[in-house]
């Protein structure tokens, strides 16, 4: 195991680009989930009559 | 006669097998006398100990024509393979969470984005360490703190590692009390520890909403990143069931017998890749070790996010540092840590309800972060 020769190594170098990309693509998806979260609740907000019916 | 045909288990029994036996009577022994994720680690320990006597009859046996096929194999051909398992407890879970905690306070979520970091660290140590990327990455996933994700990632880019990571995966689910109080700690001050959070725990969501929520989210997962629809599919499904109301049968036995019944089919077939001869490697303990880092760094992650948004928050709205930290997929249990940890700081603080959200947030951060890995990880390697 020679971690020196790993980090050099053109793994390593795609490892950080799936990070970016990864870390990058998760707060996306997340984000988005937030907007729909706060759109769908704002289409369709609770009402007391409506759901116990 | 030859004591090795008269008594073959025993005659070819190694250090290796009696290693493995010990390795099942402990997690055994956690899974009873601690209470640590017993419905898996139970049926992994008993399997571990009944896959590694030589000969054993739950594994095939022999070649050609005097080929005994296992009961073990099948089950891992069937359930494992093909991800059948894994896939079905996703129903389960998703019949199992309740998402309107995630709209009493929606920005919560992002916790789930953050406290994957240790995911890509682990990643990346693995790799300095020798691994190859798809391993590499398979490693890293034992971070998402969920089961089901670990396996699919690491069955369908590192099938000979998914007996350690799964091990790995579901003890330090279990250990999530240990790992993440002393990490928060290092992370936090006293003061920021002690802060109160606004929720309005009185806000109600409507059926209307909780129903579209899993339909939008799965049209949504799948048009961005296809290869994440079996998992963020399978548990929107699961959600789907629960919140349509019409369902509410099938919704109990997704929660309860299919859970059931998937978890001891799952845990035992798990442990037929704990064969000696593939598990008692050098490999098996650096994934072991590497696991931890993911855990720590998936806490870091959370915590420092909330610390980095506290910046651009205004005093009275700040939050928690510590409800960072449960933006892992371990749910319930991270919240009731972070919220533990809350009280003992001061007994009138509740943070059990944030806490909650952030770490529903986790259980959909970590399945899409399984999903972008499985996409990004072949276009790479």
């Amino acid at each position: 195991m020679n971690i020196v020769e790993n980090i050099q190594s053109v793994d390593f170098y795609k490892a950080l680009e799936i990070t970016g990309l990864g870390l990058a693509g998760v707060f996306l998806f997340m984000a988005l989930f937030l907007a729909i979260i706060v759109g769908v609740d704002k289409l369709f907000p609770y009402k007391k009559e409506a759901d116990e019916n | 006669m030859d004591f090795s045909i008269l008594m073959p288990a025993i005659a070819f029994m190694t250090w290796k097998h009696l290693v493995m036996i010990a390795v099942g009577l402990i997690l055994i022994w956690l899974a009873i006398k601690k209470g640590y994720e017993p419905t898996l680690l139970l049926p992994i320990g008993f399997g571990a100990i009944i896959v590694n006597i030589p000969f054993s009859a739950v594994l095939t046996q022999g070649e050609g024509a005097t080929q005994v096929i296992g009961a073990l194999d099948v089950l891992r051909n069937a359930g494992i393979h093909t991800e059948l398992f894994p896939l079905l407890i996703f129903v389960a879970i998703g019949a199992m969470i309740d998402f309107s905690p995630m709209f009493q306070k929606p920005t919560l979520l992002l916790f789930g984005a953050a406290a994957q970091l240790g995911i890509f660290i682990t990643m990346l140590l693995a790799v300095a360490v020798g691994f190859s990327l798809p391993e590499a990455a398979s490693i890293g996933i034992i971070g998402a703190a969920d089961g089901p994700t670990s396996i699919i990632v690491s069955q369908q880019l590192a099938p000979q590692l998914l007996g350690p990571i799964t091990v790995a995966a579901y003890s330090y689910m279990s250990l999530v009390p240990l790992i993440q109080p002393p990490v928060i700690r290092a992370l936090t001050t006293k003061k920021e520890r002690l802060i109160r959070m606004k929720t309005d725990a009185n806000k109600k969501v409507s059926r209307t909403t909780l129903i579209f929520f899993p339909i939008i989210i799965t049209i949504l997962a799948g048009l961005i990143a296809p290869s994440s629809l079996a998992l963020i599919g399978f548990l929107m499904f699961g959600n789907l069931i629960r919140e349509c109301g019409v369902l509410n049968s099938l919704s109990q036995t997704a929660q309860k017998e299919l859970a059931n019944l998937v978890t001891i089919l799952l845990g035992i077939t798990i442990a037929s890749t704990m064969t000696a001869n593939e598990f008692v490697d050098k490999s098996t303990i650096l994934i072991l070790g590497l696991g931890v880092f993911a855990f720590v760094f998936d806490t870091a992650g959370g915590v420092l996010f909330a610390k980095f948004l506290n910046l651009f928050y205004k005093e009275g709205n700040k939050i928690n540092p510590m409800v960072g930290a449960c933006g892992i997929s371990a749910f319930p249990m991270s919240a009731r840590v972070i919220h533990g940890m809350g009280m003992k700081e001061d007994p009138n603080n509740y943070l059990l309800m944030p806490a909650i959200s952030s770490n529903v947030g986790g259980q959909i951060g970590s399945v899409i972060v399984g999903g972008l890995i499985l996409m990004l990880v072949p276009l790479f390697a």
